[in-house]
């Protein structure tokens, strides 16, 4: 007889969180200043913005509040699209690793999109439309795309998506749902914009950076339209707070506080910024963070700290980061949201004050990672849930030899339904292009 | 004076009326059971189905010998049991909890899209980690096999969603799957089978032979005799379920056969569904109107409405209605061929059960609802409609991806084209609704996400259908 254990804490709709959190002030107090970003020549990129940047979204982008109030309507069609989304605990994928670690994982998969991007693509989408704008432009990979298609449905606005050529056309099936919503998809380079041309020559196969570059453009040149994005800004980690301030909630429904919080460099901050903010109050002590990337992508570890562009062809100002370079091509991993030669500036600056530790993996060893889940817990995770997979089953084994009952928390960030090229290459092929 | 009386007495009147409308449902956008009010027994409608006025005849004919050689003991007594409720094992529960209860979801977006008066409420079954409704008897099928001893299961699929279930089930409960796939589909969707050796399974097309088969114990004398007489074989549902039969007959190791459904222990495990959901209305005041499902084998819609059929059947809900929705493309229940006694697999070798047939050798059209590809359906069911309990609408190819476009532009889910049939004739009510201005509360089981098969949508956006 098996004792009846909670698997899934549920957050009572009343309980969910009421305003977003901003990273900029809790970095402020974890005595790490926010650089800003700057201008490399007399052409006034950071004025710039404002032809391409919905107002109310470069308001949130610039600002120093503390929180933001979550609008009512927003908060609806966040429930709409899935949230709250429940906490999950492992008990099978703990058995399986013989660990006394506790391990909590928050189900962002279990969205309309496939992924946690809806909880930045639907605020966003809301205030483009306050703000008056007809018109959506997303930039980044596809899973952005698919979250930016169901957000301007909700908005009724029209909508024009930029992703890597190379996701296009290996996560495919993306493209069909953007199509259903009645999105126009261009895979970045394209032909379709002036700097796109210009990029095709130099990176063929595109990543966030040429779509970064081409949303702007497109954005810049029509007064109806404003881009939004689904990474490296501070806007996009505000709007994913909403993940970690429900996972707050629910690890004080289940009486536990998280020893270590991992993710990705795609879902890491989200789900990390209400502990971070109770480190920089003081609250809590000792509690430990990962951010995993990839070893062919290894921007935190070998990338220097530096002034860069965010995008390929540098029509948007410097910012200082930890970066590989704007213009490398960036090989073909399968996370194709982590195809970016940078993370975000935040994200950055936390890593260079030795309060967050990164990792990076290659990608057989997150494939044996996400199969030992998808065998026991039974979602199939998505390329970036696998990096957040992998850092917790070496937390877990860790734990066993130290004989310590730890609670790890991490994000799964999403599930692969929608994209399987790496797992037909891991699983029926039984070689990765890249291993 | 007075009228100025009247006029307060009408103004409060009004603002009653508006707070009034405040509390009723409207406002409710999901409704989350919490894991311990999940159903601890599956209702068997076996237990009720003689009050509809008749009772199921029993299967018959050569197969039946068969049966106790490929179903465990306790799935059988449960096949043949008339006992209303039965209790699911505290173990299964922990396997369900992994993906249980789901959400019951208003569909108010909708409603505002049609400019219906009705309510509409859909049980989210997709968000169960293969995606759909499948892994509610696939988990519970592999866990008494495993409880009796048995070390595998070998299945047939189609379009994929049943072998990625019963895989998954596989994985979690320990079990090895051994799943024998439609030939054409093999090669037409990748994914799947991607899917389903990532839990560990092994797939195969059906017919097939080595090399080409590459798990040499899983050659069947069958697949070599299709393939004799037809080296191109596309292969269909009927020959697979003959190969997994045959596969599971000769046991290389200690294994059985798994059916996805038609069967009643599938249908009593597929009851779980519509028991949450009653528990959910419960829980926001509500009762259905009509209930939606779509139909294949006749699982999910018979998981989804029987537990409410009940009411109906004891007379508490004479009104309720039952819509059954299937494939233009294949209308057993609308056009059959006949109603009486039919095998459920091609070659025969399976008990015949008595249904509303199109034939056993019956080749349905190449409708993306692969799911609803079946010429006959579960006999319980078949019952109900025979005897005029649930109603049966058939809907065509071009109309389902209609409502696929509507559902993902209002509410953001894309749908299985086997799930988008019964929102098709959700639909068809709402909008009927809206003329005659009856405010009903309509239910529908969402059983599937379509992210696997967004073929279909792409030649629908591309006016490519084959099927119209």
């Amino acid at each position: 007889m098996v004792q009846t254990r909670v698997h899934k804490i549920i957050l009572p709709t009343s309980d969910l969180p009421k305003a977003w959190l901003n990273p900029t002030p809790i970095l402020a107090k974890l005595k790490k200043e926010l650089p800003k970003p700057k201008n490399p020549d007399k052409f006034d990129r950071i004025a710039e913005m404002e032809k391409y940047w919905s107002p109310s979204l470069l308001a949130i982008e610039r600002s120093d509040s503390v929180e933001f109030p979550i609008p009512n309507d927003v908060m609806n069609l966040l429930i709409w699209a899935g949230r709250p989304t429940p906490l999950q605990r492992a008990y099978n994928l703990e058995k399986a690793l013989n660990t006394p670690a506790k391990i909590f994982y928050k189900r962002e998969d279990i969205q309309y999109g496939t992924t946690g991007k809806t909880n930045i693509a639907i605020p966003q989408a809301y205030y483009v439309a306050k703000d008056g704008f007809k018109r959506l432009v997303a930039a980044g990979g596809a899973q952005w795309g698919t979250a930016a298609s169901i957000a301007a449905r909700y908005q009724d606005l029209k909508l024009d998506v930029y992703i890597p050529k190379e996701s296009l056309e290996s996560k495919e099936p993306h493209r069909v749902v953007m199509e259903v919503n009645a999105a126009r998809v261009h895979g970045s380079p394209s032909q379709d914009t002036e700097v796109g041309k210009q990029m095709v020559k130099e990176d063929p196969n595109g990543s966030i950076a040429t779509a970064f570059s081409e949303g702007v453009e497109d954005a810049s040149k029509d007064d109806g339209a404003a881009v939004i994005f689904g990474n490296f800004f501070n806007t996009p980690i505000v709007f994913q707070s909403i993940a970690g301030l429900e996972a707050a909630a629910q690890c004080k429904m289940a009486g536990v506080y998280p020893d270590v919080v991992i993710g990705s460099i795609e879902g890491f901050l989200g789900l990390a910024l209400p502990f971070l903010a109770d480190l920089a109050e003081g609250r809590k002590t000792g509690t430990r963070f990962i951010v995993a990337g990839s070893k062919y992508v290894p921007s935190l570890t070998e990338g220097k700290i530096d002034y860069d562009y965010p995008d390929y062809a540098g029509l948007m100002p410097l910012y200082r980061f930890h970066t590989l370079g704007s213009k490398r091509a960036i090989p073909l991993i399968h996370a194709g949201e982590m195809r970016h030669h940078g993370v975000s500036p935040i994200l950055s600056a936390l890593v260079e004050a030795g309060v967050v530790t990164p990792k990076t993996y290659g990608q057989t060893e997150l494939y044996e990672a996400g199969t030992l889940f998808c065998r026991n817990q039974g979602v199939i995770p998505s390329h970036e849930a696998q990096y957040a997979i992998k850092a917790v089953v070496d937390e877990a084994i860790q734990a066993k030899s130290e004989g310590k009952e730890k609670v790890i928390l991490f994000n799964l960030s999403g599930h692969t339904m929608l994209e399987h090229k790496g797992y037909l290459e891991w699983i029926i092929q039984k070689k990765l292009q890249l291993p | 004076m007075e009228s100025k009386e009247e006029k307060k007495i009408e103004k409060a009147k009004q603002v009653f009326e508006a707070a009034k409308e405040k509390f009723e449902p409207k406002s409710v956008i999901r409704v989350d059971l919490p894991e311990d009010e999940l159903p601890t027994s599956w209702y068997n409608i076996n237990a009720d189905l003689h009050k509809c006025g008749m009772r199921t005849p029993f299967p018959t004919g050569p197969g039946l010998a068969i049966l106790p050689k490929i179903f465990p003991p306790s799935l059988l007594s449960q096949e043949l049991s008339h006992d209303r409720w039965i209790k699911i094992p505290d173990e299964l529960l922990e396997y369900y909890k992994i993906w249980r209860p789901t959400p019951l979801h208003r569909a108010k977006r909708l409603e505002e899209f049609l400019r219906t008066p009705c309510r509409i409420y859909y049980k989210q079954e997709y968000v169960s980690p293969p995606g759909s409704h499948k892994p509610n008897t696939a988990i519970a099928q592999a866990y008494f096999n495993k409880k009796d001893g048995y070390e595998g299961l070998a299945t047939e699929t189609g379009a994929g969603q049943w072998g990625s279930a019963l895989s998954f089930s596989g994985a979690l409960t320990g079990l090895k799957v051994d799943v024998f796939m439609v030939r054409v589909s093999y090669y037409q969707k990748p994914g799947r089978r991607v899917l389903m050796e990532s839990w560990g399974a092994r797939c195969v097309p059906s017919p097939s032979v080595p090399p080409e088969r590459v798990y040499p114990d899983m050659v069947t004398e069958f697949a070599k005799k299709v393939l004799e007489k037809d080296p191109d074989s596309p292969g269909s549902l009927g020959i697979a379920i003959s190969e997994a039969v045959e596969h599971a007959l000769k046991k290389p190791y200690p294994i059985n056969y798994s059916l996805g459904s038609v069967l009643n222990h599938v249908l009593l495990h597929q009851t779980i569904v519509g028991l949450e959901a009653k528990k959910q209305f419960e829980l926001i005041d509500e009762y259905p109107d009509v209930l939606f499902g779509c139909t294949g084998g006749g699982s999910n819609y018979s998981g989804f409405t029987f537990p409410f059929t009940r009411d109906k059947l004891d007379g508490k809900k004479p009104e309720l209605r039952f819509v059954a929705a299937e494939a233009e493309a294949c209308p057993r229940y609308t056009k059959p061929k006949y109603i009486g006694y039919d095998y459920g697999d091609t070659a025969g070798m399976t008990p015949m059960i008595w249904m509303y047939t199109l034939g056993h050798d019956f080749v349905p059209p190449r409708i993306h609802a692969g799911g609803l590809r079946y010429h006959g359906n579960a006999p319980q069911l078949c019952t109900l409609v025979y005897k005029k309990v649930h109603e049966v609408v058939a809907i065509g190819q071009t109309e389902i991806f209609q409502a696929g476009q509507i559902l993902s532009q209002t509410e953001g889910i894309l749908s299985a084209p086997e799930t988008l049939h019964a929102w098709a004739a959700l639909i068809r009510e709402a909008r009927r609704c809206k003329e005659t201005g009856e405010k009903k509360v309509l239910a529908i089981n969402d059983s599937g996400h379509g992210w696997l098969d967004v073929r279909g949508y792409d030649e629908f956006l591309k006016k490519k259908l084959e099927v119209a």
